[in-house]
Formats: structure tokens, sequence, C-alpha cells
């Protein structure tokens, strides 16, 4: 019983360490974050939507490619970088928000449902773990390697979608991702 | 000498955390902590005098009030779940889930332990059972303080006082009796060692409980019960359009 037990104390005090040192108990004494967030008008909701767009697409990249100059090259890939880095900083930051205010209200709810707490909180975990994920993915590849990776996966879905069409049996496949 | 000493001046703290308890009526709020205290100050005296004039049966009566001081801590750790989450009824609710997976998780190990099973844990020696209720006892109260903290339930000064000095006494014996157990530390130093880590958490508890200090509103304490689902879907929702956004970073 001796090691899986100490073990399991050792991996819940360090489990309490870090939740003690990642607390923001200024955060928490106001109540106005509890509030539902205001939505977003129209407008303000497409502009946000077009920066993500933007920031990953690869429209800037193959204009300054175009001019041939390696410094501007270099320049461009570090400042899409940070840009890049920064939105999924800021993404994760809302996921962490966004549970945080889940936990101070459902703390006061007499029925909670702990399966489904625990179901919400592995897809917290989950979210946070790809927004690791898709940090070290730009620091390593870029900005765009997942564009172009998806790109590359979509030319290839169409290529098997038409090579299907043309064998006998075999209904079309769809040929445009969703 | 040195644990002579150590020995009369924890007895005199905890009379010192009696009395003051009682006067400010914190007694009332912490009936169980309070009766721990009581207890144990009155099993020191008597070990003290066994140890003086009875020498010979020091061992027996040192092995049932020490067991007997592991069930009342026990209503000690219920305690700081009843006062703590009393008005947090859903972190409370989680709780009690997870301390029953624990509970349920160290149980069956017990029982289909490969070790000879729960027959065989109850012949063991006595060091070896206090070591493994200890380690049950600091699941329970580490499981308490990762929900405390993960619900942003606050302590209080009081209540924290308390699960800090009984979880690091607690974690002591645990670490003690382990290393014990495999020969490394010797049994005077053990016994030295264990006086000295309850001796600090008393004094932890007296300054802790020195006076009343409930936990801080919060400001977020007067809002009134919501019904879960709906807090639980609105979080589903917002981390679903995440998600959305997550995945056009990976548009074609």
């Amino acid at each position: 019983m001796i090691p899986i037990a100490l073990l399991s104390v050792l991996a819940l005090l360090l489990l309490a360490s870090f939740l003690w040192s990642t607390r923001n108990r200024e955060w928490e004494a106001q109540p106005e974050h509890l509030e539902d967030p205001p939505p977003l008008d129209g407008n303000e909701r497409i502009r946000r939507e077009q920066l993500v767009v933007r920031i990953f697409s690869r429209e800037d990249r193959d204009f300054i490619r175009r001019t041939g100059s390696v410094p501007l090259q270099q320049l461009y890939r570090k400042e899409r970088q940070r840009l890049a880095l920064g939105w999924v900083r800021t993404t994760s930051r809302d996921i962490a928000k966004i549970m945080r205010v889940h936990r101070l209200r459902s703390r006061h709810s007499s029925n909670l449902d702990a399966g489904a707490e625990t179901k919400l909180m592995f897809e917290y975990l989950w979210l946070r773990l790809l927004c690791a994920t898709l940090a070290l993915w730009i620091r390593v590849f870029g900005p765009h390697a997942l564009g172009d990776f998806a790109a590359y996966a979509n030319g290839l879905y169409q290529g098997i979608g038409r090579a299907a069409s043309v064998v006998p049996g075999v209904a079309p496949a769809e040929t445009t991702l969703p | 000498m040195l644990m002579t000493g150590f020995w009369s001046l924890g007895i005199a703290l905890q009379a010192l955390l009696l009395v003051r308890g009682l006067s400010i009526g914190l007694g009332r709020s912490f009936p169980a902590f309070y009766s721990y205290i009581a207890y144990v100050m009155v099993t020191d005296v008597l070990r003290f005098i066994t140890f003086r004039w009875y020498p010979n049966h020091y061992a027996a009566v040192f092995w049932v009030t020490q067991f007997l001081a592991l069930l009342a801590g026990s209503f000690v750790i219920f305690e700081i779940f009843r006062v703590g989450l009393r008005p947090f009824p859903g972190a409370a609710k989680m709780a009690r889930y997870l301390l029953l997976l624990v509970f349920g998780a160290v149980f069956a190990k017990a029982v289909a332990g490969g070790s000879g099973g729960f027959l065989a844990w109850l012949a063991r020696t006595s060091v070896e059972i206090e070591r493994d209720l200890r380690m049950v006892q600091e699941l329970a109260i580490l499981t308490l303080v990762i929900l405390f903290l993960y619900y942003a339930v606050p302590f209080g000064r009081n209540l924290g006082g308390i699960v800090l000095g009984y979880g690091l006494f607690v974690l002591t014996i645990i670490f003690q009796f382990t290393l014990w157990s495999y020969g490394v530390v010797l049994p005077s130093i053990w016994s030295y060692v264990q006086s000295v880590t309850y001796f600090l958490a008393v004094v932890v508890w007296v300054w802790a409980l020195w006076s009343r200090a409930p936990a801080a509103a919060t400001g977020v304490q007067p809002r009134l019960e919501e019904d879960y689902k709906l807090v639980w879907m609105a979080t589903r929702n917002q981390l679903e359009r995440v998600l959305a956004r997550l995945g056009s970073v990976a548009r074609p």
C-alpha cells in the first residue's frame, strides 16, 4: 500500500501547491466578473474573426515572398509569430477565465452534477492542452504551418475523392472539407 | 531533558489554546477540533505520568491513546469539510463525491491488495497500521484543500490554521513512519521529531485561533443559488465557441 499511497499524497501535495500559487484572490473578490459578458455586436464579432483569419492566413506571407527580400521575410516571420503567439495566449487566458467564472458560479449550486462537472473539467484541460500544443507548433514551425498542413490534407482528400469517383461501385465522396 | 521541556510547553500551549478558544466562542464553531485538543492534552499528561512513574506500561498506554487520537483527528477533518463548505453546497457535493472516490480506492486497495488482503493488513504492526491510516487522513485533507482552492472557497485564518497545523503534523508522521519502517531513522530520533512537529502545530493553532477570524467575504457570497444545468450549459457554449475559434487557425 505504501508506495502508491505515498505517491498519491505527494501528487496531491504538488497539485495543491500549484493551485495555491495560481489562485487570484483579487479577481475572485470582484463579483462583476460573474456577470455574463455583454454579447459582441455583429461588426465587432466579424472584426475579431477576420483578425484571427488574417493572422494565420498565408496571403500576407505569399505577398512578402514575392518581394524576394530575405530580411523582410525574416522580419515578417518574427512579427507574425509574435502576433500568433499573443493570440493563442489570449485565447488560453479566455478559456481559464470561462472556467474560473464557472467554478465561482457552480460552487453555490446544490444540484451540481459531479459527473458533468468532471467531464467539463476534462474538456477544459483538453482545450488548455490544445492551446499549449498550438503555441509549441507556432514556435517550432511558424504561424502558417497549420494552414499549410490543412491545405495539404485538403488537397489529398480531394484527390482521394476524385479517385474514388472513377472506381465503379464507389459513391463519389464529398470533395470539400466541411 | 529537552523532550520533557517540549512536553511541558506543549501541554501549557494546549491549555492556553483551549482556554482562549472557549472564552472567545471558537469552541462552538469548531467543537471537534477543541475536543481533539482537550483529548490530546489529557493524553499528554497521562503519558507523562506513565513515562515517569510506570515506564513498563508506557508502550501500551501510548498506542491505545494514539489510535484514539487518530479517530478524534478524523472528526477534525470532517469538521473542516462541514464548516468550510457549508456556504457552498455545490463545492460540498463535489467534495463528498471525491472523498467517496478516495476512500473507495483506499478500501479497495486494502481489501484486494497483493500483500494478503484486509485481514493481513489488520495483523500488521501498530506503526504500519497508523502510518496507513494517517495516509488516508492526509489524502482526505489534501483532497479538501485542492477542492477549496479549485472552487476558491476562502479558508479564513481560523480554519486555515487548523488545516495547516493538522496537515503538516500528519504529513510529518507519514514520512517518519515510512522512513522508520525502512530503518532510515532511529526510533529515539523519530519520537523526538514527532514531539517537535506537534509542538509546532500547536504554535500554528495558537497563532491562527487567537481571535475569531471567519473566512473573508468574497463579494460573490450574497449571490443567489444558481441552477447548475444553466451554469453548465453557459460554460459549455462558451468553451465550444473557443474551440471553433481555435479550429479556424487550421483553415487551409
